[in-house]
């Protein structure tokens, strides 16, 4: 299937769910919609929020360890605005904010200080932010009908990643120093930007002519290579789909 | 030393609090601290007292210093004296600019009274007093009279020697009173950064391993401190008449303390000889509780490169075979690894069971004490070989050492012509030592002691059959042996023996007997263990 031919079948797949003719807007609206300001709350699903693979250097020897938090159900806040340019197709933009701070799970493997290979694992916890700002700016199509609007979207986005990242471990030791015990774990904050995608869908349940409710389905991503000074933390992946509902505008 | 860091450091603290409480004048029978300080409105007060005091010779110009950052400055320091004799800690700083005054500091002690000035210790007394405090091989420098302010309660002062004095691993200043004889004060001169990291080292063969250094100023030192008995590697660098001074006086400096510029360590012997103490004592402590040689966490002295292999050609055969081809346990936790001459052996401390072996002699020295001589001689050197086998084996299976793993060879890392080892407990003969006790030899001359080296390999062997299992080659007798999967009890039982049961004159029928009793205490009267080492021992022929 062409790409040209999407929004199209889009539409088609939207009025067969709707029950209403996708031609409403053909049909005579009195009056065609010039912008729609919307505003969302709701959750991001299994948020990626910290898989942090590294490696320091202790006693001589590599000492790799793993910095872990779940994936798991962000609250996020959301709010744009799309423009109409021509018939049912308009531009938009909005911004949504993520914040979470959780105990992240850190697994280190520590060198014995005076054999090689006989290293020591300690487990211990750290708490570690993790927050994502986007910009999505996008192509939509708004499908009409008398009581729900659909609006698909889809475009580039815009990450800016702020994300704890664990930088060092502590640990307690003593002679024969055959165990350890994590004490804590060293967090930085990095911040990065990247570009990734979002595609979705934006229902609008139309009560009156301007105020209105709906519900917003959308699933962004972009891909982080992080680091801090000279420690490889690995590739994080951001975004992922986010489901919630908010206050509609039309215009 | 840790001892000794804390005294300074207390010291330091109490002179801390002493100059912080001389604004509280004491009466004036006392003889206390007045911080003096001369800037600004009380400049001309102390300008004219200070001048007084260095007409009346109660101050004494010690030595001038040029401001490097004024010029034209500089800084006279000017010592207390009392009665021609200095007033420790009594000290001015003038600073001069040309023949102007431009600020005075420092602590002078008023008033100074002394009960007598007529010393009834000799410098020789007092001298010996401090060395004697310090520990065996001290040495005392020269015994200067001189004034201990705040040292006698109330009258204030009394009369001291002040001495330095070199010991084995202190310098400290001693201040004894001249009077009494009694030591007024003792502070180490070493300042100590005690900063331990772990490095990296290439051993004798080409090894690569962990070595636990300690930082300072200039580099890295070979000195264990992450263990809880210090272990130091000297480096004589093949210098006789180090070497020569260190036999004579027993004497050894930090300046003798193996360096490394960074924490890669290359010399093969200084690694090696650090490293394998570090685990002999380790394999002591896991497998036996054992702190040390002693139980107590005695520190390990060892010294390499006594001799350098490059001059062996230059020396007679028994300093080679004694300096050179030889390590040796030299007792108190002295060790010294020879550097080989290179077509006979390596360097000695590249075998891991060398250095356990001699370790070990260490242990029997703080134990049983078996006299090096005759049977019991040769119980102590197999006492030695017994544990180096049981450590390499204990050590070597998780990886670690040299390149030809664990086995019941003696040096066979160093050795370098046939038999390819020093002495073997799987097959004795193969040595030329003997595997059955009426092969003993020696016994009763001076040859070897009595046949110490030589006669060890009966008793290693009867541990060797007592663990592996086998046949004595001459009474044709088969042990089963425990397994050696289950090694560590006959470690157990022969640790237990010669370190708890047996006395300094035990025979091999003594350690026979104390084996057996050691069975009996860990493991039942009626256990193989006890089985295996009774049917050992009847096939090396020791009943």
């Amino acid at each position: 299937m062409p790409p040209a031919v999407w929004p199209t079948a889009l539409a088609a797949l939207c009025a067969l769910l709707l029950g209403t003719p996708s031609a409403s807007a053909q049909s005579g609206s009195p009056r065609p919609w010039t912008a729609i300001v919307s505003t969302h709350g709701g959750l991001q699903v299994s948020t990626n929020r910290l898989a942090q693979a590294s490696e320091l250097d202790k006693y001589v020897e590599p000492a790799p360890f793993t910095a872990e938090l779940p994936k798991a159900a962000v609250p996020f806040v959301d709010g744009g605005v799309t423009v109409r340019l021509w018939k049912n197709l308009g531009v938009g933009a909005a911004v949504s904010f993520l914040s979470n701070r959780a105990d992240a799970e850190v697994r280190a493997e520590i060198p014995h200080p005076f054999y090689f290979d006989r290293p020591r694992s300690i487990a211990g916890e750290a708490s570690v932010g993790h927050r994502e700002l986007a910009l999505h700016t996008s192509a939509a199509w708004l499908i009409e009908s008398r009581r729900l609007d659909v609006l698909v979207f889809g475009g580039p986005s815009l990450f800016r990643l702020d994300q704890g990242l664990v930088t060092d471990v502590s640990f307690d030791e003593e002679f024969p120093y055959d165990t350890a015990t994590f004490t804590e774990a060293n967090v930085v904050r990095v911040q990065a930007s990247k570009t990734g995608v979002h595609l979705g869908v934006d229902v609008t349940w139309k009560r009156s002519r301007r105020w209105n409710v709906g519900g917003l389905l959308r699933y962004s991503r972009a891909r982080f290579p992080l680091a801090v000074d000279g420690l490889e933390a690995g590739t994080v992946t951001i975004g992922g789909l986010v489901a919630g509902g908010g206050v509609r505008v039309i215009f | 030393m840790r001892v000794s860091r804390t005294i300074a450091l207390c010291t330091l603290a109490a002179a801390v609090l002493v100059v912080a409480t001389s604004a509280q004048q004491p009466p004036a029978a006392m003889a206390r601290p007045v911080g003096v300080v001369g800037m600004d409105q009380t400049l001309a007060t102390w300008e004219d007292r200070v001048a007084t005091m260095l007409r009346d010779g109660q101050l004494d110009l010690a030595r001038v210093q040029n401001d490097t950052l004024i010029t034209g400055r500089t800084h006279e320091r000017l010592s207390q004296r009392h009665e021609g004799l200095p007033v420790v800690g009594g000290e001015l700083v003038r600073q001069m600019d040309g023949g102007r005054v431009v600020s005075v500091f420092g602590q002078i002690f008023e008033p100074v009274s002394v009960p007598s000035l007529d010393a009834t210790v000799s410098p020789a007394d007092a001298a010996t007093i401090a060395e004697r405090d310090l520990g065996d091989g001290a040495v005392a420098g020269q015994a200067e009279l001189g004034i201990l302010p705040g040292a006698n309660g109330a009258d204030g002062a009394v009369l001291v020697y002040r001495i330095r004095v070199r010991g084995v691993w202190d310098i400290r200043d001693y201040t004894v009173n001249a009077t009494t004889g009694r030591i007024e004060d003792r502070r180490s001169r070493i300042r100590w950064q005690d900063a331990p990291e772990v490095g990296s080292g290439t051993g004798v063969l080409q090894d690569r391993k962990k070595v636990s250094a300690n930082r300072a100023a200039s580099g890295y030192q070979a000195i264990d401190l992450l263990r809880p008995a210090a272990t130091y590697t000297l480096d004589f660098r093949g210098s006789v008449g180090r070497f020569n001074a260190f036999l004579q006086s027993g004497v050894v400096f930090l300046s003798d303390v193996a360096t490394s510029t960074t924490n890669t360590w290359t010399d093969g012997a200084v690694v090696d000889a650090h490293v394998y103490e570090g685990w002999a004592y380790d394999y002591y402590y896991k497998r036996f509780g054992r702190r040390g040689i002693d139980d107590r966490n005695l520190a390990l002295i060892s010294v390499v490169h006594p001799l350098a292999r490059a001059n062996a050609g230059s020396y007679p055969p028994d300093t080679i075979g004694q300096w050179i081809n030889n390590a040796a346990y030299l007792g108190d936790g002295f060790l010294l690894f020879g550097d080989g001459d290179g077509r006979t052996f390596d360097y000695l401390a590249g075998g891991f069971d060398v250095v356990a072996h001699e370790i070990t002699h260490g242990v029997t020295e703080f134990t049983s004490g078996l006299v090096y001589q005759d049977e019991p001689g040769a119980l102590n050197e197999a006492f030695s070989d017994i544990m180096a086998i049981a450590a390499e084996f204990y050590t070597l299976r998780a990886g670690q050492g040299p390149q030809r793993g664990p086995n019941f060879l003696i040096g066979e890392d160093v050795t370098r012509i046939a038999p390819g080892f020093i002495r073997s407990a799987q097959n004795p003969i193969e040595g030329g030592t003997p595997d059955h006790y009426s092969l003993r030899r020696y016994i009763g001359t001076p040859t070897d002691n009595g046949g110490v080296h030589v006669n060890a390999t009966i008793a290693t062997h009867a541990f060797y059959l007592a663990t592996a299992g086998g046949r004595n080659r001459v009474s044709g007798l088969t042990v089963a042996g425990v397994g050696l999967a289950n090694m560590e009890r006959m470690e157990r039982i022969f640790y237990r023996a010669f370190a708890f049961l047996m006395g300094p004159a035990a025979r091999f029928s003594d350690a026979r007997a104390a084996t057996l009793q050691a069975a009996t205490d860990l493991y039942g009267a009626a256990s193989n263990e006890r089985a295996q080492v009774q049917q050992a021992w009847t096939a090396v022929g020791v009943q």
